[in-house]
């Protein structure tokens, strides 16, 4: 199981993208106002410094997954105990995804089909794809979907441009503060933030070289994408409209209108959704399947897939409403992001050093 | 029945040949019992030396037979004060015969093997060897133009059922010593010669291994078709895509070889095998690398266009009128709905009839005889185009539909290509007619997971693409000029 | 892996047998090509809807039979807007479907009520149209318009998108009234048409709505003076502008392509000065007078006098915003809000009072590109 360095820049940017662009746009317009694209930047530096940190500290310990270098560093138990956090994130984040995409997908285009089916086809289709070629193939899914994406992105703002009113973006922070354009960017950053994946993702690098600025590059090339479609959306609807949406960016894709003939895209942009979500379970499926075997010992991990499936599904089904899939994207801005992508490597990162010190002493 | 209890021949053919013409003659006598076309041909030499001729009728060149070996022997006799001679068969071998290839062999097996391929064995009293020459010649078809690949520009040769000719194309258009031709014999009955052809020095090595090691490994019966080794050598037999690009023509074999692939051929198959084969392998037209690159590069889209169209169409819909109206333009929904008013059929069902009606009247005129072959397609066009329509049995939206998705996939170059497509329709209507463009979507993500998982042979089916290299990715999507897909 | 595929494939069954919940065969849909909003007498909503009868259109076997309705339609009364459409599905066999509206009608009455209350439905419905154009009707009811016989299309309500166009407007979307409603200091001035007995309808210049009070209707604006609100406003693509000239009052014509138009600021003394420009470029289609375009001397005095003409009507225009109807129909305080952002904040809760006071100065040029086919007049 390898995976190359295109391979983990699609990767990230692909789970990213989809997440950011579909929930975080409009949260952003309603703190900062117009001047959300400039939240976006931040959030974009933000997510560079968590990228580069948690990049750095796995590099230190080549062809070693988190739970791989964390027992060796700080021993069995305790080795044990720091990873808790980050199985509780992932678990909630998948589940989360999950439901909230079934709720979405229920939403807008299948009102009437059970939200658990559209869930279990989304997992089973999961396990099959990491069940059979593992994180290669999630790899590989990320380098035909993630471009896909990319361009349906660009596709749909050039198709927007006939809708744009320009001063929608003005006055540059006039309206809102420069205190509120700093708290708009803490929700997409977190989202950004979450590359603290990449510690468990670089043990499977072919070459070292250049992952860096892979890595790098594809948070500068999420938010660049993020940052785009919070403007076409501010100029298509203005701050005002475009806080009130909750999908601000498929509103934004409705509203494409070329030759009275392409019309109501927004099914066709979902369709292209489902392939990059379908990608963020598979990989989440396969990190917790994957750490989980590492924590306890199996060495198969395939077989630890038979759980983490239908823990995954399980969560998202207990998740009663939209009120606690917000409380638990709070969660996961306030907690898991300082805990697990902040202070943890942090902690992991001293540790090594430290370690190496009284080595060589 | 009666086969059963006439056992063939009990004895050992694997035991040598003795001494004496007459058990000899006994043994392959019995060997070859009830079989009319094998000649035994008696000769004696100056009264003295006896000689046995074993040929098959039809398969060997009788005049060679007449003027280079039985008028020398006959006339000449054995020539004498040449130097002392072991055996007649090496007299024969080395003084007297203008034949190209013989050989020699001393078991019943080997002999009766090399009768039935077209040599001539010679058998001498006093002898325990058998000298066999190749004589053989039968009838074979001649060179003929590709008629399941044709190409506007590009050679008009295509391989035949005989492997020499086969690689004698090859071995015409790669002049190296480096193109190696490793033969097989696979077919316990058969005795097929199998054909390994690679560039040595092109080639990856482990690979060459691994075909080479599975080639071995084959344990059929016979081989009659290339289908066969196919099927034995490929990585999973539960995929509806072919893993190894099978063509008649010498030079997309060619092509293959010098990208360090190895072809397999096959004796009595005109189709070659290539390995290993790519996603992309299966949208590139023969031609492709002969006519100027922007038009090749449009055609190249139109192709992935239309490939993508063949698989997704009827799906997509059905999706789009039954599940996501507001995608289509309202103009074109209200005359899709008009023409649907008196439709029996819910539009699933609808697209069902049609796609089945479509894929039998494609089967339907592959089989027919060419003079019946036009009323295949009169009928169909008439019967279930214009007449169903008209007694409003099928809507008129949906005939346009599956004729048009089933021209797409014949827009596909190869046609054992175009297959999966119009077989994976079919789950895909399932899946759209439940869950809409969800639906849609979940089918294509799972054919995704089964390409990206496909590796024929170590090498990903999708590859350059997926996994990406950057050089060899652009030339699928634009066919590069040569000098810049070189230098890139 | 087999047992994968066997539990996905039962899945499948299961599901397949349990029906396709979603599957809805485009003859089981109404399509709604229209909707008129009505406030009846008694303040209650009535909802008229074009439906599009299929069977009307395209087919050509029903040619035997006489030509059938392309079109319903179909009226019900309610509390809101889902009130009325629930009492509408009750004369219909086919399930609404509302994803195809390409017209929201606003009647005399409902805009004088207020709009505010209704805007919501027509986003918050993920399955609503985006892109319907929105046009109050002048003096009557959205009823008696969406219920007449259109001259060339099928339905009337996919005309009134295309009149605007040909009318050199920009289309009027709903997407814009909401973005108009919502914004700090633009009044949605709405296009509004007149019901016709023999046409159908008639543009009518345009409504204005307070969007501080309820999107409440405040007045109209003759064809005229909308098309210099629009020009100033931004949303006018074209227009064609006559003037009189001479002794005799021989009328010239020029059609104006390329418009501009610009809104500057200017603080004196914390208080706002409104310069408007405007600029246009064109070629004359007309000309009867005996001046000679082609001559510099005639093309100055036909430039100067066209644009001191806009110049008056503008004026006239600003003059009846301010002391007629006393809204902001310029979008004025949208500029100032963007132009000087701390200023806006003081002026935004008294602009309505602020507005009429403001000095605002007008300047129109008028140029031509193109004499068109011959110089003088023939």
């Amino acid at each position: 199981m390898k995976l190359t360095g295109s391979q983990i820049f699609w990767t990230l940017s692909t789970v990213e993208i989809i997440m950011a662009v579909w929930l975080r746009v409009s949260p952003a317009i309603e703190t900062a106002k117009q001047d959300a694209w400039m939240s976006m930047i931040i959030a974009g530096a933000i997510g560079l410094a968590i990228t580069y940190l948690v990049t750095h500290v796995s590099l230190l310990h080549p062809g070693e997954t988190l739970t791989q270098f964390s027992r060796k560093l700080l021993g069995g138990w305790i080795g044990r105990i720091v990873i808790l956090p980050y199985f509780v994130a992932w678990f909630l984040l998948s589940g989360d995804v999950l439901r909230s995409f079934a709720d979405f997908i229920h939403l807008t285009i299948l009102d009437r089909t059970p939200i658990w089916i559209l869930m279990v086809m989304i997992l089973a289709l999961a396990v099959y794809l990491t069940g059979i070629s593992g994180i290669t193939g999630i790899g590989r899914f990320c380098e035909l979907a993630g471009p896909v994406t990319f361009i349906t992105l660009i596709l749909t703002f050039l198709l927007n441009a006939m809708n744009t009113k320009l001063l929608h973006i003005l006055p540059i922070v006039g309206d809102s503060s420069w205190q509120e354009v700093f708290k708009a960017s803490l929700p997409p950053a977190s989202f950004f933030g979450e590359s603290f994946m990449l510690l468990v993702l670089l043990a499977f690098i072919s070459s070292k070289k250049k992952i860096i600025v892979k890595a790098l590059s594809s948070i500068v090339f999420t938010s660049i994408m993020v940052m785009l479609a919070t403007v076409m959306v501010l100029l298509v609807f203005g701050p005002y409209v475009g806080m009130e949406l909750r999908f601000s960016y498929f509103m934004l894709v409705r509203s494409i209108n070329i030759l009275n003939f392409i019309q109501n895209v927004d099914v066709l942009v979902i369709f292209i959704w489902i392939f990059g979500v379908f990608a963020k379970i598979s990989l989440y499926l396969f990190i917790t399947s994957y750490e989980m075997a590492q924590w306890l010992h199996v060495k198969n991990w395939k077989k630890l897939m038979w759980f983490c499936a239908p823990a995954i599904f399980i969560i998202a089904l207990l998740i009663p409403n939209e009120a606690s899939i917000m409380m638990l994207q709070k969660l996961w801005e306030r907690i898991v992001i300082p805990v697990c992508a902040i202070a943890i490597p942090l902690f992991l990162w001293m540790m090594t050093v430290m370690r190496r010190k009284i080595t060589k002493h | 029945m009666n086969s059963a209890n006439q056992k063939p021949t009990n004895i050992d053919p694997n035991l040598p040949l003795s001494r004496h013409l007459v058990d000899n003659e006994h043994m392959l006598k019995t060997m070859f019992e009830r079989c009319s076309d094998v000649i035994f041909r008696d000769v004696t030499l100056q009264g003295d030396t006896k000689l046995l001729f074993i040929y098959v009728d039809g398969m060997i060149d009788k005049d060679i037979i007449q003027s280079v070996i039985l008028k020398p022997l006959i006339y000449e006799g054995i020539p004498q004060g040449v130097g002392p001679i072991d055996s007649i068969a090496q007299m024969c071998d080395q003084q007297l015969f203008a034949v190209l290839q013989t050989k020699k062999v001393n078991t019943f097996r080997d002999a009766a093997d090399d009768i039935l391929k077209g040599h001539l064995a010679i058998l001498a009293d006093g002898e325990p060897t058998v000298l066999l020459t190749d004589v053989s010649d039968y009838e074979t078809r001649s060179i003929e133009e590709p008629s399941t690949e044709s190409a506007l520009r590009g050679t008009r040769e295509s391989f035949t059922e005989s492997l020499r000719t086969n690689t004698t194309m090859l071995r015409r258009i790669i002049v190296t010593p480096n193109l190696k031709m490793e033969s097989y014999n696979i077919g316990k009955l058969t005795q097929t010669e199998v054909v390994l052809a690679y560039i040595d020095g092109l080639v990856s090595t482990s690979m060459l291994d691994e075909i080479r090691s599975r080639v071995e490994r084959i344990d059929l019966q016979g081989v009659l078709e290339s289908g066969y080794i196919e099927e034995s050598i490929e990585d999973t037999h539960y995929s509806p895509f072919p893993q190894m690009l099978s063509s008649e023509r010498p030079d997309v074999v060619s092509a293959g070889l010098m990208e360090g692939r190895v072809a397999v051929l096959v004796n009595g198959s005109p189709i070659t095998l290539v390995v290993p084969m790519t996603f992309w392998d299966g949208l590139q037209a023969p031609d492709d690398y002969y006519e100027r690159f922007m038009y090749i590069t449009m055609n190249r889209w139109i192709r992935y266009l239309f490939a993508l169209f063949a698989i997704l169409f009827p799906s997509v819909y059905i999706a789009l009128t039954t599940y996501h109206p507001e995608m289509v333009p309202p103009k074109l929904m209200l005359s899709i709905t008009g023409l649907r008013e008196q439709a029996p059929f819910p539009t699933v069902i609808e697209v069902f009839i049609m796609e089945f009606m479509f894929e039998g009247l494609r089967e339907a005129g592959i089989r027919l005889p060419q003079q019946i072959g036009p009323l295949v397609s009169i009928v169909g066009a008439l019967v279930i185009g214009q007449a169903a329509v008209q007694a409003g049995i099928i809507s008129a939206p949906i005939v346009i539909v599956v004729s048009a998705a089933g021209i797409s996939s014949f827009v596909i170059p190869r046609y054992r290509f175009g297959y999966p497509m119009r077989m994976l329709r079919f789950p895909l209507l399932v899946l759209s007619g439940i869950f809409g463009l969800f639906g849609t979507a979940i089918g294509m993500i799972a054919i995704l997971s089964h390409l990206i998982h496909l590796t024929p042979f170590g090498s990903p089916y999708l590859q350059p693409v997926a996994p990406t290299k950057k050089n060899r990715a652009k030339n699928v999507f634009l066919r590069l000029p040569r000098k810049r897909a070189s230098k890139s | 892996m087999k047992k994968i595929l066997l539990i996905f494939c039962l899945l499948f069954l299961s599901a397949s047998s349990t029906g396709c919940w979603n599957l809805k065969e485009p003859n089981q849909r109404a399509f709604i090509i229209g909707v008129g909003m009505d406030m009846t007498e008694d303040k209650e909503l009535e909802i008229s809807s074009e439906v599009a009868v299929p069977a009307g259109l395209g087919s050509s076997q029903v040619t035997g039979a006489g030509k059938k309705n392309t079109y319903t339609v179909v009226s019900a009364k309610g509390k809101d807007f889902m009130d009325a459409g629930q009492r509408l599905q009750a004369e219909l066999s086919r399930s609404l479907f509302y994803a195809h509206r390409q017209t929201i009608l606003i009647g005399h009455h409902m805009a004088e009520v207020g709009l505010d209350k209704y805007l919501d439905m027509i986003f918050r419905n993920p399955k609503s149209e985006l892109r319907s154009v929105i046009l109050v009707v002048k003096d009557g009811t959205a009823k008696e318009v969406i219920k007449a016989e259109p001259t060339f299309d099928p339905f009337i309500s996919t005309t009134l998108g295309s009149q605007q166009s040909a009318l050199g407007m920009k289309p009027y979307y709903y997407r814009m009234l909401l973005c108009d409603a919502f914004s700090e200091g633009t009044q949605p001035i709405v296009p509004a048409i007149t019901a016709d007995p023999s046409r159908g309808y008639v543009y009518a210049g345009s409504a204005i709505l307070d969007k501080d009070h309820g999107i409440k209707l405040v007045g109209y604006l003759n064809p005229e003076e909308s098309m210099y609100d629009n020009w100033i406003m931004g949303k006018q693509k074209n227009l064609t502008f006559t003037t009189s000239i001479g002794k005799r009052n021989e009328t010239i014509s020029i059609a104006v392509q390329s418009l501009k138009h610009r809104t500057r600021i200017k603080m004196v003394k914390h208080r706002p000065q409104i310069y408007i420009s405007l600029h246009g470029i064109g070629s004359i289609v007309e000309n009867n007078s005996s001046l000679d375009p082609s001559r510099e001397d005639d093309l100055k005095t036909i430039q100067t006098k066209l644009s001191q003409e806009a110049e008056k009507k503008v004026r006239k225009l600003v003059d009846k915003a301010q002391h007629q109807y006393k809204i902001d129909i310029f979008g004025i305080g949208e500029h100032v809000h963007r132009q000087h952002p701390e200023i806006w904040k003081t002026l935004k809760p008294h602009w309505r009072e602020t507005f009429p006071e403001l000095p605002i100065t007008v300047s129109v040029h008028l140029r031509y590109r193109d004499p068109g086919q011959t110089n003088s007049s023939l």
